[in-house]
C-alpha cells in the first residue's frame, strides 16, 4: 500500500512561513516533491535560533518529503532546469514573492500550459495577486495581523498577541491541498490540468466565515455574546494539584454527572445554599458560570491523578491542558501515533510531526527527512539527463549548487 | 464549467462545525452534498446569533449543499437512508464513538450495501485510544494539544485563541482525505475509510513548535506577539498603535535598520543574522522597541512598506477586515441573500480555479428544505411527518 499520490511529481518552488507546507503533505501523500531552492537556500532555513542544528523549526516543519535542488533560477541555466523539471511535472506549487515574478521567470501558467497541458499549477500569494497592496512583501505575521486574528487573544488594552504559530501560511497550505487534489481528481478523469490560486489572506477570510454570517444583523445586538468573546477575558483552564485542566459540565454521559462532580469537591452545600434555585432542580449546562469558580477553587488542591479518573470514569467534557512537555508524556497522546522518526543526514534519527489524515487503505509515510541544500541535486539532474562533467560545469558557474 | 466534484454525490450527517465546514467546501468544488440533519436539528441549529429565526453560524456553514430531515432510529428512516447511501460516492460522519455501529451506519454496514463507498470519520481525539469517547470542541481540542501554551504574554501561563482555531482547519483535513479517498477508490475499485481528528490536525498545523521543541528539549512557551525563531517579528507600539513588523531575511532586516534611522545596528555583529538576533533580543528589542515610539503607526507603515520591510496594521475588530484594501478589491466578502434568512455576509470561496470553478451555494434555510425533492429522486414518497421546519 502506497499513498494515493504515488507516481506523481510535484514541483516545489515555495519558500518560508508557510506555502512549503503544501507540496509536503502532496509528499506525505506519495508524490515525488523536487523542491527548487536558491543557491542561498529556502528563506525559512535561516529562521531558528541557537538552539538549531542547521536548520530551523520552520523548515523542519514543512519540507520532509522532499528533494532538494539548489538552483539560480536568475540564471538561462538555471531556468532551463525548473522548466524541464516543470514538463514532467503533475503539480507545481509556487509563492514567488511579487505578481510579475512567474512571468519574468517563463514560468507563468499561460507558458507552461503549452508545454504541459496536464500540469496543475498552484499559485500561494500572502495578500492575492491584485489589489492596491499585492506588491507588498507580507508574512504570515503581517498577515495575521492584517486580517484580525489578534482580537481572539489577550485583552483590550494590554500590547496585541500573535498566534503562536505559523497559522494563517499553515491555513492556506491545508486550503491549497483541497483544490489541487479536486483538480488532480478532475484532470484523472478530463486529462487537463489547470491554475490554482489561493493566498494567506483568503484562507483567513475563509477561517473567520462563522463571524462573517454572524455580523449579519445589525438589529441583533443581544444574541452574539459567544462572538465577542475576544471582549472577555482569555480562557486559561484551571489549576490542579500538578497539572491545569479544562472543564465543561455538558455533553455528560451521566445526566447526574454535575451533581457527582459537585459532591466529589464539597460544594453541592454550598451551591444549593448560595444559588438556592440549583436545590430544586438538576444542575445543568446553565449552571457553567456558578460553578466554575466554585469548582476552580477546589480543583486546586486536587491531585491531578484524582481528576483524570474522575473524569473519564463520569465522561464530563474535560481536557488536560498541555504543555509540549507533558503533551510529549502524556500516553493518551502517544497511543494516537502523533510523532514519527525519520532519518536525517546531519541529526540522524528525527522526530517529526505525523500528517494529520489518516487514509486505512493508502497510509501516508515518512519516507524522507527534511532534505540538506542541494542534497538531491545531482540525482534529480541526471533524472532529466544531465551528466556528470554537464553537472559540474554548473556548479563551477554557479547555476547549482 | 462545473467544479471539479461535479458528478460527486455526498451523504453529509455531521454536526457542528469540523464536518458541516467540510461538507460545504466539497459542495464549493461541485459535489452534490446531501446533509441528512435528524428531526430535532443538528446542534448548530441551537447555536449562535439568529437572522429571521435562522442560526446565522450554521447558514453559512452548510451553504451548497441539499437538506434533507431523516429519523435513522426509524426502520423507514433507515431504510432511506441506506437507499441514499447506495447511490452515494462519500458518506461523511462525525458522530461519538460507537454511535455509527449502534444505527447501523458503520463503514462495514455501508460497504456491504455500497462497495466503494469512500467513508468519512471526523473526531475529537481519535477514534481509538483513552481519549476517544470524550466530546470534544475547540477548546477543548486546543487544551489538549498544548495550543494553550503556545500563546499569550510572556512569561504567564498561555491561553486559548478564542474559538477558531480547529473548528476551521480540522474540516480542511477532512475534505483533503475525502478527496484522496476518492482517488483511490477509482484505482483499486474498493471502498475506503478516511479519518481526520481535531487533535492531529492541531498537532499538524502547529508543528514548528514541536520542532523546535524536538531540536531545544526546551518547553515553547507564550511569546506576547515575538516569535521563538525570528527577530524582529512582533507588534511594536508607536507614538499612536501598535504595527507588526517582521524581518524574514537579511535583505528586511537591513532596511529596517536604515528606517529607523540605526544604519549601525545593521553592521553590529552581535545581530549579523537572524540566529544572532534570536540569541541577543534581549539586547536588541529594547533598542527597536524605543526607536519606533518616535513616529505614529501609519508614518511607519508608509516607511517600512517602501522600503520593502513586511508591516501590517494591528487590526482588533472584524470590521478592519471588511474595510482591508486587499478584501475590497478581491471581493473576499460577499453579501449574499436567501429568501429565508434574508442578506448575510460571507466568505468567497478560498481558491480559483481556473477551468472548474469554485462556486458558492445557496445559503442554508430551513429543515428539509430540498427533502421531497432527494427523495423523488430515489423513488420514495415524501412522509409528512418529516417535514419539520
Amino acid at each position: 500500500m502506497a499513498g494515493p499520490l504515488t507516481g506523481s511529481l510535484v514541483l516545489d518552488l515555495t519558500q518560508g512561513d508557510g506555502a512549503p507546507f503544501t507540496a509536503m503533505q502532496l509528499g506525505d501523500a506519495g508524490a515525488d516533491v523536487i523542491k527548487v531552492e536558491p543557491i542561498t537556500g529556502d528563506w525559512a532555513r535561516q529562521l531558528g535560533g541557537p538552539f538549531n542544528h542547521g536548520d530551523g523549526p520552520l523548515f523542519m516543519a514543512m519540507n520532509r518529503n522532499k528533494r532538494s535542488i539548489a538552483v539560480d533560477i536568475e540564471s538561462a541555466e538555471g531556468r532551463a532546469i525548473v522548466l524541464e523539471i516543470a514538463q514532467r511535472a503533475d503539480i507545481l506549487v509556487h509563492s514567488f514573492p511579487h505578481a510579475a515574478d512567474a512571468a519574468r521567470l517563463g514560468l507563468d501558467y499561460a507558458t507552461l500550459e503549452v508545454l504541459n497541458p496536464r500540469l496543475i499549477y498552484c499559485d500561494i500569494s500572502t495578500v492575492e495577486r491584485s489589489g492596491p497592496d499585492a506588491e507588498l512583501q507580507e508574512t504570515d505575521l503581517t498577515v495575521q495581523a492584517r486580517s484580525g486574528l489578534p482580537r481572539f487573544l489577550g485583552q483590550r488594552g494590554q500590547p496585541p498577541l500573535r498566534y503562536g504559530s505559523n497559522y494563517a501560511g499553515v491555513t492556506a497550505s491545508l486550503y491549497a491541498v483541497q483544490a489541487i487534489l479536486a483538480a488532480m481528481y478532475w484532470r484523472n478523469k478530463s486529462g487537463v490540468g489547470q491554475q490554482i490560486e489561493t493566498s494567506y489572506l483568503r484562507a483567513m477570510v475563509a477561517t473567520q466565515q462563522n463571524y462573517l454570517t454572524s455580523f449579519s444583523d445589525p438589529d441583533d445586538t443581544s444574541s452574539g455574546g459567544f462572538y465577542i468573546s475576544h471582549l472577555e477575558p482569555p480562557a486559561q483552564g484551571m489549576e490542579t494539584a500538578g497539572q491545569r485542566v479544562e472543564m465543561g459540565f455538558n455533553f455528560a454521559r451521566d445526566p447526574k454527572a454535575i451533581d457527582k462532580v459537585a459532591e466529589w469537591l464539597g460544594i453541592l452545600d454550598e451551591m444549593h445554599t448560595t444559588y438556592p434555585a440549583t436545590a430544586e432542580r438538576p444542575l445543568g449546562q446553565q449552571d457553567n458560570a456558578t460553578l466554575r469558580p466554585l469548582v476552580a477553587r477546589e480543583l486546586k488542591s486536587k491531585p491531578y491523578a484524582e481528576v483524570y479518573d474522575k473524569m473519564m470514569e463520569l465522561g464530563l467534557q474535560w481536557a488536560p491542558v498541555h504543555d509540549y512537555g507533558t503533551l510529549y508524556q502524556d500516553p493518551g497522546i502517544l497511543e494516537q501515533d502523533v510523532v514519527r522518526t525519520v532519518e536525517h543526514p546531519v541529526r540522524g534519527t528525527i522526530q517529526q510531526v505525523s500528517p494529520a489524515w489518516q487514509l486505512d487503505q493508502a497510509p501516508a509515510e515518512i519516507r524522507l527527512g527534511p532534505p540538506l541544500l542541494g542534497e538531491h541535486t545531482d540525482a534529480v539532474l541526471g533524472e532529466i539527463g544531465y551528466d556528470a562533467a554537464r553537472i559540474a560545469s554548473l556548479r563551477a558557474t554557479g547555476a547549482v549548487a | 464549467m462545473a467544479g471539479p466534484l461535479d458528478g460527486i454525490r455526498v451523504i453529509d450527517v455531521t454536526e457542528g462545525a469540523q464536518g458541516p465546514w467540510a461538507g460545504a467546501l466539497l459542495a464549493d468544488l461541485g459535489a452534490d452534498v446531501i446533509k441528512v440533519e435528524r428531526p430535532q436539528g443538528e446542534m448548530m441549529r441551537q447555536g449562535g446569533p439568529r437572522k429571521n429565526g435562522f442560526p446565522l453560524p450554521h447558514v453559512g456553514m452548510n451553504h451548497g449543499k441539499r437538506n434533507l430531515v431523516l429519523d435513522v432510529k426509524t426502520p423507514e428512516g433507515l431504510e432511506t437512508m441506506l437507499e441514499l447511501v447506495r447511490g452515494a460516492d462519500i458518506f461523511m460522519e462525525n458522530w461519538r464513538r460507537d454511535v455509527s455501529a449502534r444505527l447501523g451506519l458503520d463503514f462495514e454496514s455501508l460497504r456491504k450495501i455500497n462497495p466503494d463507498i469512500v467513508y468519512g470519520s471526523a473526531s475529537g481525539f481519535g477514534e481509538a485510544g483513552r481519549y476517544g469517547p470524550l466530546a470534544s470542541t475547540d477548546g477543548y481540542s486546543q487544551a489538549m494539544e498544548g495550543y494553550y501554551s503556545l500563546n499569550g504574554p510572556p512569561g504567564g501561563p498561555g491561553e486559548r485563541p478564542r474559538f477558531i482555531v480547529i473548528d476551521f482547519t480540522s474540516p480542511l483535513t477532512l475534505v483533503q482525505a475525502l478527496i484522496m479517498g476518492l482517488m483511490e477508490r477509482d484505482r483499486t475499485g474498493e471502498a475506503q475509510w478516511v479519518h481526520c481528528s481535531q487533535l492531529r490536525t492541531l498537532h499538524a498545523l502547529a508543528a514548528v513548535r514541536s520542532e523546535e521543541y524536538f531540536a531545544s528539549g526546551e518547553v515553547p512557551e507564550p511569546m506576547g506577539s515575538a516569535s521563538a525563531y525570528c527577530v524582529p517579528s512582533q507588534a511594536f507600539k508607536t507614538a499612536d498603535t501598535y504595527i507588526a513588523v517582521d524581518c524574514p531575511n537579511e535583505a528586511s532586516w537591513r532596511a529596517f535598520c536604515t528606517t529607523i534611522l540605526l544604519p549601525k545596528l545593521a553592521d553590529d555583529e552581535r545581530f549579523a543574522t537572524n540566529a544572532l538576533r534570536v540569541e541577543h533580543r534581549a539586547e536588541l528589542v529594547p533598542i527597536l522597541e524605543q526607536a519606533m515610539l518616535r513616529f505614529e503607526g501609519h508614518r511607519w507603515l508608509e516607511k517600512l512598506r517602501a522600503a520593502g520591510v513586511p508591516c501590517s496594521r494591528v487590526n482588533m475588530d472584524i470590521e478592519d477586515l471588511y474595510d482591508d484594501p486587499q478584501v475590497v478589491a478581491n471581493s473576499l466578502i460577499v453579501t449574499r441573500t436567501h429568501e429565508d434568512v434574508g442578506w448575510v455576509r460571507t466568505n468567497e470561496v478560498p481558491w480559483t480555479l481556473s477551468k472548474t470553478p469554485a462556486v458558492y451555494g445557496p445559503l442554508a434555510g430551513k429543515m428539509n428544505e430540498h427533502g421531497d425533492s432527494v427523495l423523488a429522486e430515489i423513488g420514495r414518497v415524501p412522509a409528512g411527518s418529516t417535514a419539520a421546519s
